[in-house]
C-alpha cells in the first residue's frame, strides 16, 4: 500500500507544484527518490507532530494540497486538537496518511498499535476518511484525492499486503464497493481484513449459502445507501474491521439499521474493548480477538443454525 | 470594547487591553492588509494565536473596514459569527484559534508557504506570553528558525500575567527568549503601548536576513483601566454597570 500511495503522490507532483509533503522522520526506503527531485515540496519536520499538523494547516490556508505522512498514531493521536482545530474545523485540503493500520505494526506493541483512528475521526466535521483494502485501491483513491476540497485522512497497512481485486475496479470515494452479491448473508467489510471476508465469503458459498460483500473503502461519509440496498432479504449481518467495533464499522452499520427501523442479526468481528498487553504477530493478535478464518466460520455457521 | 464585555459578561478583558495597541500599529502602520486585497493571497498576514483576545482584533476589524459597527456589536450575541475566539467566516481573520499553542505553526507553515511562491508577504503572529508554555509553540520555533524563514515576525504580548498564576512563576520570558534565541531567531524587546517604539522595531524586521524575528512587547494587562492594570482577574472578570462609566473616561472616551 505505501508503495502505491507513493508512486501516485509522485504522479501529483509531477503534475502540481503546490503539492507537499511532509513527514515526521519516516518513510526510509519509501521517499528517497521523491526527496531527491521535490527537495522544496517535501520536508521532514522532524520528531514535532503537533507543529507538523499546524504548518499544513497554515500552507494550506495560503492556497497549497499538503499531505502529511506519519505512523498513526503519530499522525492522529498526538496532534489530535491540531486536526481537529487547524485542519477539520476550517475544512482545509490537509491529507493526512497514516501508516499501519490495526496490528500492522503488531510486535512493536501498544504504541503503535492503530485500533481507534477512525473511530476517532468519524466524530470531527468535513473530514474524509478512507480505508483503502489493497494497493489497488490506494491508487483509485489517490487518483480522486484532490478533487476533495476539505481534509481526508487515508489509513494505510505497511507494504506487501495481498491485492484482492482482479483488476483495478471503478472505485468511487464515498461509494461502497459491491465485490459479490447474494442472497442469504450480508458482509461488509473496511481495509485490508476484507481479505477474509472474501476467503469466508468462499467457503460459505461451498456449503450453499450466498453472501453479498459489501467493500467500505471510504468510513466517512458513510454510505448508507448502498448498505440499506443490500439488506433485502438478509438472515445476517456480519462486520469485518481490524478496529475496535465499538466505535468503528460496526457501530456505523448498526446505527444505520437501527435508525432506519430495521431488525437483523449483526455479528461484528474487530477488535473488543479492552487493551491488551501483549504482542505477538498479527494473525496472532488477530486470533485473541477472535478474528480468525476458522473462528469466523464456526461463529457465522452456528448463528445460522 | 468595555461597554462589549459588560453586556455580554465575556472574559479576556485585560489580555485584550494588553495587546490592543499592538493590534492597531499593525493594522494602521504596518502590514499590507486591507479588505480590498484581502481576498488575495499575495498580502502580509495576522495570526492571533492568543485567540481570546479576539474582541480587540474584532474592534481593530472594524475601525479598519473589514466588519461593519452592527456585526463588530453582534459579539456575543445569539448566533453572531463574533465568538469569544476568533474564525475565518468573520471577514479579515486569517485563521481560527482559541487553544494556546497552534498559532505559531500555522504562521510559519503560511510564511514558508509565501516564500516557495515568491510572495513577499510578511506573517505576523501574536503569542501570549504563557503559551509559550506550550511545547508546540517551541516545536513552531524550531522549525521556523531552522527554515529560515525572516518573513515571519512573532510578537509576545508579555503582559507578565497567565490564567491563575504570575507568569514568571511557571517560566521566565529569559528563558523563552533563549530558546527562540538558540532555535535561530534575532529576537528584540519593545514598549508595547508606545506607538513610536514600536512602528521603529517593526520597520527593523527582518533583524537579521535569514532569521524570523521575535519582538517580546512588554505591556500591562489591563492597560488604560488604573482599576484593571496589572491584576489577575481581569483576565477573567467583565466591567460592571457601575464600573463602565468610570472605565470609559479614563481610557479618554465619550459615555
Amino acid at each position: 500500500m505505501r508503495t502505491a500511495f507513493v508512486n501516485e503522490l509522485e504522479n501529483i507532483m509531477d503534475k502540481d507544484e503546490n503539492t507537499f509533503l511532509l513527514t515526521g522522520d519516516l518513510g526510509f526506503s519509501v521517499f528517497e527518490r521523491l526527496r531527491e527531485r521535490w527537495s522544496k515540496q517535501y520536508i521532514n519536520m522532524g520528531v514535532a507532530e503537533q507543529n507538523m499538523i499546524g504548518v499544513a494547516a497554515g500552507m494550506a490556508l495560503t492556497g497549497k494540497q499538503v499531505f502529511v505522512y506519519s505512523i498513526i498514531p503519530f499522525v492522529v493521536y498526538r496532534p489530535f486538537e491540531q486536526i481537529r482545530n487547524d485542519v477539520c474545523y476550517q475544512n482545509l485540503p490537509v491529507r493526512l496518511v497514516g501508516v499501519g493500520a490495526g496490528f500492522s505494526y503488531s510486535d512493536a506493541g501498544f504504541t503503535h498499535h492503530a485500533i481507534e483512528d477512525y473511530g476517532i475521526l468519524r466524530s470531527f466535521p468535513n473530514l474524509t476518511i478512507l480505508s483503502p483494502a489493497d494497493s489497488l485501491e490506494v491508487t483509485a483513491q489517490m487518483k480522486q484525492i484532490n478533487s476533495l476540497g476539505g481534509p481526508s485522512y487515508m489509513r494505510l497497512g505497511r507494504n506487501g499486503e495481498p491485492i484482492l481485486h482482479d483488476k483495478q475496479k471503478f472505485l468511487k470515494i464515498g461509494k461502497a464497493l459491491e465485490l459479490t452479491r447474494g442472497d442469504d448473508i450480508l458482509f461488509v467489510a473496511t481495509g485490508s481484513i476484507l481479505g477474509k471476508a472474501i476467503t469466508i465469503g468462499k467457503l460459505l458459498e461451498s456449503v450453499g449459502y450466498t453472501v453479498t460483500i459489501l467493500d467500505y473503502h471510504t468510513i466517512k461519509p458513510f454510505d448508507d445507501e448502498s448498505l440499506l440496498k443490500s439488506l433485502d432479504g438478509k438472515r445476517l449481518v456480519v462486520t469485518f474491521e481490524e478496529h475496535l467495533v465499538t466505535t468503528g464499522l460496526y457501530s456505523l452499520v448498526a446505527q444505520t439499521i437501527l435508525s432506519n427501523d430495521l431488525s437483523i442479526r449483526i455479528i461484528p468481528f474487530g477488535i473488543g474493548e479492552s487493551a491488551i498487553h501483549y504482542s505477538g504477530t498479527r494473525e496472532y493478535m488477530l486470533t485473541q480477538y477472535g478474528v480468525s478464518d476458522q473462528l469466523i466460520y464456526e461463529k457465522i455457521k452456528k448463528a445460522l443454525g | 470594547m468595555v461597554r462589549l464585555h459588560n453586556r455580554t459578561h465575556t472574559s479576556h478583558i485585560g489580555s485584550e487591553f494588553s495587546s490592543l495597541d499592538i493590534m492597531v500599529e499593525l493594522y494602521f502602520d504596518v502590514m499590507d492588509i486591507t479588505p480590498q486585497n484581502f481576498s488575495s493571497l499575495d498580502r502580509d498576514y495576522f495570526i492571533i494565536s492568543k485567540g481570546h483576545a479576539a474582541p480587540a482584533l474584532y474592534d481593530v476589524l472594524f475601525r479598519r473596514g473589514f466588519i461593519t459597527k452592527d456585526a463588530f456589536e453582534s459579539y456575543g450575541k445569539e448566533g453572531s459569527q463574533l465568538a469569544e475566539h476568533p474564525k475565518r467566516e468573520v471577514f479579515g481573520v486569517d485563521t481560527a484559534t482559541g487553544s494556546l499553542g497552534h498559532g505559531l505553526s500555522i504562521a510559519a507553515g503560511m510564511a514558508y508557504s509565501l516564500k516557495y511562491s515568491n510572495m513577499k508577504g510578511k506573517v505576523y503572529c501574536l503569542l501570549s506570553d504563557g503559551e509559550c508554555q506550550e511545547g508546540s509553540t517551541i516545536e513552531a520555533a524550531n522549525f521556523a528558525g531552522r527554515m529560515k524563514l525572516d518573513n515571519l515576525i512573532a510578537v509576545i504580548d508579555n503582559n507578565r500575567l497567565q490564567g491563575y498564576e504570575r507568569t514568571s512563576n511557571i517560566q521566565n520570558i529569559a528563558s523563552v527568549k533563549n530558546k527562540f534565541e538558540a532555535s535561530s531567531w534575532s529576537v528584540s524587546e519593545m514598549n508595547g503601548h508606545d506607538f513610536q517604539d514600536m512602528r521603529s522595531k517593526f520597520l527593523n524586521t527582518p533583524f537579521k536576513t535569514g532569521e524570523p524575528s521575535l519582538l517580546i512587547a512588554n505591556t500591562l494587562k489591563g492597560k488604560g483601566v488604573l482599576e484593571m492594570e496589572d491584576k489577575l482577574e481581569w483576565h477573567y472578570k467583565s466591567p460592571s454597570d457601575v464600573e463602565v462609566e468610570n472605565f470609559i473616561k479614563q481610557l479618554g472616551g465619550s459615555t
